[in-house]
């Protein structure tokens, strides 16, 4: 058989393939597991996150605190449109705040609309000065806050 | 559950609309011939409906739960008709006989796909309770669909403010789907979808290849593909620009609109390039670049640009980097 498999003219193309799929093999034998493992260790840390940690996503990496969308999404209603306001950085603060926050409420807060006359705010270190009249319907830490205006 | 039910059953009716493209285009004489490729129907169906739906959303149809119920429907019905019409013959019978499988080849075959299951499994479990993290998934695929979703059609704020307006929205559109498959923007079970994906273009790559390739060839080098760490990491992202060509690092300082201006005339010319909408560090934009697996990286600073290589950099300017890649 061996004889047959390396006889002159297609030795070398064979020898080829043979190396070829031996470099696939090993390949495959070292990687196969750790994707594996690495599928299922996601799975696992997946599973021990609660709902609020899986609704909110990224979300946790932008705000220092996901109850501010938690709340906005509760107290905003669906069919409204709410305004963003970003102020200075704070303590507290990752880095992504001052400029994802907008962003991210945009996304986060389909179907409400963006709308800087609407009569919800999303305060994130905002000077309150700048929207009189405005109460805040919820209070976090770190400056955040969700307000509402009169219409 | 019911979320899970759903995205079945849409994803199930995407590969019968597939396979019904398929039947009209090519005929499947036998059963076996369906099943070898129902893979590949998948995916017809999958892009036939991106497609349409690209069109009827550009002149204003509305996308809704019963939107997509009817196009899938009478998608399959119009296929099954052109099938009749073209005389194709019902699948009838099974076994192949182009295919003589040797023992060898059947006891491969069953390796190949009971790790590929296993890994397919493990992804399931992976996707089922993730929530969403990638950042352009957040930032505008995402709320591409959910615009789709809850306004029915191109909304005008969402598509022209939010990052990425020039992208095509096929991607969205699955994603609105689904989200009425699943009876709602339910942004962690949505994965889901995406697995369906990686199942379907599994199914279809050994499908194809069965015929042509033996299956100590096939099997290993399928496996490797779905473990590669570029592709493994990526494979449940649920965005469309999974790999990225050229990824440019914007410093202090640095004219943002001539990037994104040389990012259009590479995107013009087919190439994926993208950068840091998230205000990140010049080391954190450098860290999301190899996590992205850019084949290139690009820093721009306020006096000049240069290409990020592991030998060291190489000074450029956004006109040469754009001429020298053809755009």
């Amino acid at each position: 058989m061996f004889r047959r498999w390396f006889s002159a003219g297609i030795a070398t193309r064979r020898l080829v393939v043979l190396f070829c799929a031996a470099v696939l093999l090993v390949a495959l034998a070292v990687r196969y597991p750790d994707a594996f493992h690495d599928a299922n260790e996601t799975a696992r840390a997946n599973a021990a996150l609660d709902q609020v940690d899986r609704a909110v996503g990224a979300g946790n990496s932008v705000f220092p605190d996901q109850a501010l969308l938690v709340e906005a999404r509760g107290l905003i209603p669906p069919d409204e449109s709410f305004a963003v306001a970003v102020g200075p950085p704070q303590p507290g603060w990752t880095e992504l705040t001052a400029n994802g926050a907008d962003l991210f409420l945009r996304s986060f807060l389909l179907p409400r609309r963006l709308d800087p006359e609407a009569r919800w705010i999303v305060c994130v270190g905002c000077d309150r000065n700048d929207y009189p009249g405005a109460d805040a319907v919820w209070e976090g830490e770190d400056g955040l806050s969700v307000l509402r205006r009169e219409s | 559950m019911r979320a899970i039910l759903g995205l079945a059953a849409l994803n199930g009716a995407y590969a019968v609309l597939g396979v019904a493209l398929l039947w009209a285009i090519r005929g499947l004489p036998r059963w076996t011939d369906v099943l070898r490729l129902a893979g590949l129907g998948y995916l017809l169906g999958v892009a036939a409906f991106g497609v349409v739906w690209t069109q009827l959303l550009v002149v204003g149809v509305p996308l809704g739960g019963w939107g997509v119920v009817l196009s899938l429907a009478c998608g399959t019905a119009a296929a099954a008709f052109a099938a009749v019409l073209l005389g194709r013959q019902r699948p009838r019978g099974f076994g192949d006989p182009e295919r003589h499988a040797s023992p060898f080849a059947v006891l491969v075959t069953a390796a190949g796909v009971s790790l590929s299951g296993l890994l397919l499994e493990a992804l399931f479990r992976s996707a089922r309770l993730q929530g969403l993290q990638a950042y352009d998934a957040w930032a505008f695929w995402v709320p591409k669909g959910k615009a789709i979703y809850f306004f029915g059609g191109l909304d005008e704020q969402v598509f022209t403010t939010f990052p990425g307006p020039t992208y095509p929205p096929l991607v969205p559109i699955l994603d609105a789907a689904s989200f009425h498959a699943m009876g709602g923007a339910d942004t962690i079970t949505f994965h889901l979808q995406f697995w369906f994906f990686v199942l379907g273009a599994v199914a279809a790559i050994a499908g194809l290849l069965y015929r042509h390739v033996s299956a100590w060839l096939l099997w290993p080098a399928l496996l490797l593909v779905l473990t590669v760490p570029r592709v493994a990491s990526h494979l449940l992202i649920p965005q469309a620009d999974v790999l990225v060509d050229i990824f440019f690092v914007v410093g202090e300082g640095a004219d943002r609109s001539h990037v994104l201006a040389t990012m259009a005339r590479l995107r013009a010319h087919g190439l994926a390039a993208d950068t840091d909408y998230a205000g990140r560090s010049k080391k954190g934009q450098l860290t999301q670049a190899a996590r992205l697996g850019a084949k290139t990286t690009v820093v721009v600073e306020a006096d000049g640009a240069r290409i990020a290589r592991p030998g060291g950099d190489e000074p450029t300017t956004l006109e040469d980097l754009a001429a020298s890649l053809g755009a």
